[in-house]
């Protein structure tokens, strides 16, 4: 069963002749939440409160109404949003509201967006399924015995679902770009920095960025407009200029020369996938581009300096949740006692997981042999990645290696990192990267992705129209 | 000590460095076992890169790159905090402008409804 808004109805109309008021965009985006409730992609929807700030947009003047004015909005829930539960997707955080919202969520509210709800993620944001929150897991609209890739796979199942126009999720090695290549939808990781990250719960600091969600290129640019720029709330947030992103995402273009992976890397994708990339890739030759295969940075090494980083970063980030300032207290016999019950009760498995290998990455005879040389693999891979925009001005790379898995099937830990090979390579080099549809194999969407340098997200922009022309 | 041993008090020392409980049942102690050969797994795969990695490209500080040239990729947690940092309260002043002609296409109705 498809429960995508375009097999009960076909597609969006591009431009409706006459925009609906912000309430009743709301209330419909809210009817459709409750109506694919079986999804699990929101954990809290905000009924009152988005119909209430929809009234009060509905009563401005014209002059006064926002770039994203009634745009009903998804919100992963390791966001803050002031007064709505925050969980994180964990137990621990369970009943926790926050009492300031996100920074990227008061620009989206200025900009006259209606925040409906809090979505579904794996806990802490790390998974790639989002079958790894506290709660239920999130089916795929697009066929709901799978997954539809995580963490952010609450925010991509809404969009995708029809919930929301948009959504707010956190990439930290491919959480954004990878849900949304499972569910068919469009997703973007600015480059580190482009957007704050305070209200933004911390996994791994110096990966961890908010993307956004959409199904149209404009609608996704214009919403990437409003959350970039500096904040002085959040030191790592830089105040580089913000092109014109929604001007690109009107001016459909794909560049001259793009560079993509060896065929030696394609070879991790299942065969459909493989067939679908080199269509892709066939597609782009056809319609004038120079698409050229070059040696870039080893995904396996990536995956090794990947996870020993975050893996080092999340030990010591997770160390604040001790059942004292924030969620769920289980007491003990004492003090230090109770930081172990109530961190023991409060993590998942996963979470747990990644504690225990960042805590011995970080230990005394491991720091210098594994944590440093991850680090420089790290900068080689960066400098790597910059190198191959010499040849091409954007690198065309697979999202995922294969399918959204079936719900009932459960990989290993191992399995499923290695199921981001070409996701994090963006990630540890602090691109920016678009994953956009590019057809369907076996009947399950399926997404390419392509990476840009640094801050030049508006050549993702027009080359996502390109692609949504094409695809 | 067998290698049974010394994974069991590495485990507990960590579990302890990590203020979890130390395994109580056979699961746990499997999944932390589990957790540490992926550990190994991983060390393995990043010692056999084969090369020794060295120094990150230099480019003298401040200096602009030329024409045509790769911007400088962010240094993730690199930046510091200026005097003149615009307050939050500024910060919807700084808002995009928006072209009429994208203003219709805000409002996408689920096609559902």
């Amino acid at each position: 069963m498809d429960l995508t808004p375009e097999a009960a109805g076909g597609r969006p109309d591009p431009l409706p002749a006459s925009p609906l008021s912000a309430e009743a965009a709301t209330r419909a985006a809210l009817a459709r939440a409750r109506e694919t409730e079986q999804l699990h992609a929101f954990l809290c929807l905000d009924a009152e409160g988005a119909v209430a700030a929809a009234r009060r947009l509905d009563a401005l003047a014209e002059a006064e109404r926002g770039p994203l004015f009634g745009l009903p909005v998804a919100v992963k829930d390791n966001i803050a949003v002031r007064g709505l539960p925050s969980t994180s997707g964990s137990a621990l955080l369970d009943g926790y509201r926050p009492p300031y919202d996100a920074t990227a969520v008061e620009r989206l509210r200025r900009a006259g967006a209606v925040v409906v709800g809090k979505t579904n993620l794996d806990e802490f944001g790390m998974g790639s399924s989002t079958t790894r929150s506290y709660r239920a897991p999130t089916r795929n609209p697009r066929d709901p015995e799978r997954i539809p890739g995580g963490s952010s796979g609450g925010s991509a199942a809404a969009v995708a679902g029809g919930a929301a126009l948009a959504a707010l999720g956190t990439d930290t090695g491919g959480s954004v770009r990878q849900p949304a290549a499972h569910c068919g939808i469009l997703g973007i990781r600015p480059t580190y920095g482009r957007v704050s990250r305070f209200g933004v719960t911390a996994y791994a600091s110096s990966f961890d960025q908010v993307g956004c969600m959409a199904q149209d290129p404009v609608q996704l640019a214009l919403v990437l407009a409003v959350i970039a720029g500096r904040d002085p709330r959040d030191a790592t947030s830089a105040a580089h200029p913000v092109p014109d992103f929604p001007a690109a995402a009107a001016r459909p273009g794909l560049p001259k020369r793009i560079v993509t992976c060896s065929p030696e890397e394609l070879r991790a994708l299942d065969p459909e996938s493989r067939a679908s990339f080199s269509g892709v890739v066939e597609a782009l030759e056809s319609g004038g581009c120079e698409v050229r295969a070059t040696a870039l940075p080893s995904a396996a090494t990536a995956v090794a300096a990947y996870y020993l980083l975050v893996c080092a970063e999340a030990s010591s980030n997770l160390a604040r949740f001790d059942g004292m300032r924030y969620g769920r207290r289980r007491p003990g016999r004492h003090l230090i006692d109770t930081y172990y019950q109530s961190r023991s009760a409060g993590f998942g498995p996963e979470v747990r997981r990644r504690i225990l290998l960042g805590a011995t990455i970080l230990s005394r005879g491991y720091r210098d042999a594994v944590y440093r040389t991850a680090a420089r693999a790290r900068r080689e891979i960066t400098a790597a990645l910059l190198s191959a925009f010499a040849e091409g001005d954007l690198v065309l790379l697979p999202t995922t290696v294969g399918p959204p898995r079936r719900l009932a099937e459960e990989p290993d830990p191992e399995a499923e990192y290695e199921s981001d090979r070409f996701t994090i390579l963006a990630a540890l080099a602090a691109l920016p990267a678009i994953s956009v549809p590019a057809g369907t194999r076996a009947g399950l969407p399926f997404g390419v992705q392509l990476l840009a340098p640094p801050w030049r997200e508006e050549l993702l922009f027009s080359a996502a129209a390109a692609f949504a022309d094409r695809f | 000590m067998d290698s049974g041993d010394t994974d069991t008090g590495e485990i507990l020392k960590v579990c302890a460095l990590s203020r979890l409980n130390a395994p109580e049942t056979r699961a746990e102690h499997h999944a932390y076992t589990t957790a540490r050969q992926t550990l190994s797994s991983l060390v393995d795969r990043i010692r056999r890169t084969g090369r020794e990695p060295g120094p990150p490209p230099a480019e003298a500080p401040g200096e602009a790159p030329p024409d045509g040239a790769t911007p400088e990729a962010p240094a993730p947690g690199g930046e510091t905090l200026r005097p003149d940092e615009p307050r939050p309260d500024d910060l919807a002043e700084s808002l995009p402008a928006v072209a009429p002609e994208f203003r219709a296409r805000l409002l996408l109705v689920p096609p559902i409804l």
